[in-house]
């Protein structure tokens, strides 16, 4: 059954994994090209004056692309059964609605962490290229919570598109904006460093907004 | 006797806005049970509540002995459920759509989806999303077939449908129902397709259940009395009166009395007549009759 589920997300979702990926690997080419011309036409000391005292965030076009993927495979998976409430079908499959929930959701999430691993890899080994490794391990914590901000984007934007009361969803949009900001606020270097634990905690609690959206749904408030 | 579905009582309001209060039924196995009424009755509140998507204001509704909204995966997989308007995954196509049922149920016949299918004459790679509603009713009656449940509940199966669409469902489903031990509930707007299916009903009216019988009795027994009558007549409904209308000089009385009745009931009242009659009914007449109008 579960194979047949990741099946459905799979059909639901597939043009927009590759959307994903493109968007993903066109910000990181653009990195790497933006780097190349900047060692180009500069000398190091130039180089290491931006990054370090400058604080030249050059993996900045990187920033907003797990977000962007968050909402499109939300959008992607669950404005289809949003829409006529096509949702009544898939929780009258023969298991229970918070699994489904769950399984659907999981999906998503699972396919964002793979996506999101291989965007690291890239962005470390570009970044290698140039700089040395304290810079590669530095922009690691500095992406992360742009990362997070991905998986927020996603449980919110799921939960607004399964809500069926109109109210709950503005609240969930104004929610999320302001918990999604948060993630995104600083475009200094390692600026989360000490508090990543807390976005992590914020971003699992929040996987969990899509089972009340689903509960309402389930009791018939429309 | 055993009933497939049992509902007690059962109240809903939207609001403040009241869909019934104490509404009662119980579906044999085996039936054919039709839930009949005007738009805005609470046809498909009482659909979404046995299919557990909607908590009434009180009352229970058990399927298969379980309450609607806590139904066991076990449970699920014995209801095909119809939606409204014949919605369906738009997104697959009509070979991944089977494909992708075919793993939740343990008796899935891909068969009968498959002679649906090769009667549209459509590819395998057909998208849902690209084929009219009454070939999307196919699909749907396909998917449903293809589970074998022993309860198959559908929401207006008419809707959107032509008349050729809508016989080749019902005589599908005739089918069906024709299988041993098969339970079917349904809503339509229309009420003369269901005249020779429907076992049983209840009939919604604005002001909540106005029947519960045999579809057979019901049309045997309710009756339309025409005559009449120069005056301006103001009848009150009652065990004699189901319904009653007037049009200029012309009456129309609507009830479950003999046409002696109804004449001793006339005389009684003074109420000065001529020509009375009786004229003959269909389902759709007698579903007018009894609800009215308007």
């Amino acid at each position: 059954m579960f194979i047949a589920l990741s099946y459905k997300e799979w059909l639901k979702t597939r043009w927009v994994l590759l959307a994903a990926i493109i968007l993903g690997i066109t910000s990181i080419l653009t990195i790497f090209l933006n780097l190349g011309a900047i060692a180009e036409f500069n000398d190091a000391n130039a180089v290491w004056n931006y990054i370090v005292y400058k604080k030249y965030l050059f993996y900045g076009d990187f920033k907003f692309v797990p977000a962007i993927i968050g909402f499109i495979i939300a959008v992607a998976q669950f404005y289809s059964e949003a829409n006529n409430l096509r949702l009544k079908l898939t929780l009258h499959l023969p298991l229970n609605e918070n699994k489904l929930l769950f399984y659907m959701l999981g999906y998503g999430t699972l396919i964002q962490f793979v996506l999101h691993i291989i965007f690291i890899l890239l962005l470390s080994f570009v970044t290698s290229l140039f700089f040395p490794s304290e810079i590669v391990v530095s922009q690691f914590y500095t992406v992360l919570p742009w990362i997070f901000s991905g998986f927020v984007t996603y449980f919110f934007v799921s939960a607004i598109m399964v809500d069926t009361l109109w109210p709950r969803r503005v609240i969930l949009l104004l929610t999320g904006y302001e918990i999604i900001s948060f993630y995104l606020i600083s475009n200094g270097y390692n600026s989360y460093m000490h508090s990543i634990q807390w976005f992590v905690i914020i971003g699992v609690l929040e996987f969990f907004l899509i089972f009340l959206s689903g509960f309402r749904f389930k009791r018939g408030a429309r | 006797m055993e009933y497939v579905v049992e509902v007690n009582d059962l109240t809903h309001y939207y609001g403040k806005k009241r869909v019934y209060e104490n509404l009662n039924f119980k579906i044999k196995k085996g039936s054919v049970f039709g839930l009949l009424g005007k738009n805005g009755t609470g046809k498909t509140t009482t659909i979404n509540i046995l299919n557990g998507f909607l908590k009434p204001k009180s009352g229970r509704c058990l399927i298969f002995g379980e309450d609607s909204y806590k139904l066991s995966p076990e449970t699920k997989a014995r209801v095909g459920f119809l939606i409204e308007g014949h919605i369906q995954y738009s997104f697959m196509n009509i070979s991944q759509i089977e494909k992708f049922y075919s793993k939740f149920y343990p008796k899935w016949k891909k068969e009968p989806y498959w002679e649906l299918m090769s009667k549209l004459k459509v590819l395998p790679n057909q998208p849902l999303s690209k084929m009219s509603c009454g070939q999307q009713s196919q699909v749907a009656l396909g998917l449903l077939l293809a589970q074998d449940p022993d309860l198959l509940i559908l929401d207006d199966y008419s809707m959107g449908l032509d008349a050729g669409y809508r016989r080749l469902f019902l005589d599908y489903l005739a089918e069906y129902a024709k299988a041993e031990e098969k339970t079917i509930f349904i809503t339509s707007h229309i009420i003369q397709d269901l005249e020779n299916f429907l076992e049983d009903c209840v009939i919604l009216d604005y002001s909540g259940v106005v029947l519960t019988m045999p579809i057979r009795e019901f049309k045997k027994n309710f009756k339309h009395f025409r005559f009449d009558s120069t005056k301006e007549l103001f009848l009150e409904k009652d065990e004699v009166v189901s319904n009653f209308e007037q049009i200029k000089d012309a009456v129309s009385l609507y009830s479950f009395k003999t046409l002696d009745e109804v004449t001793k009931y006339l005389k009684d009242k003074n109420i000065s007549y001529e020509n009375l009659r009786e004229e003959p009914m269909d389902l759709e007449d007698a579903f007018v009759g009894i609800t009215g109008k308007y």
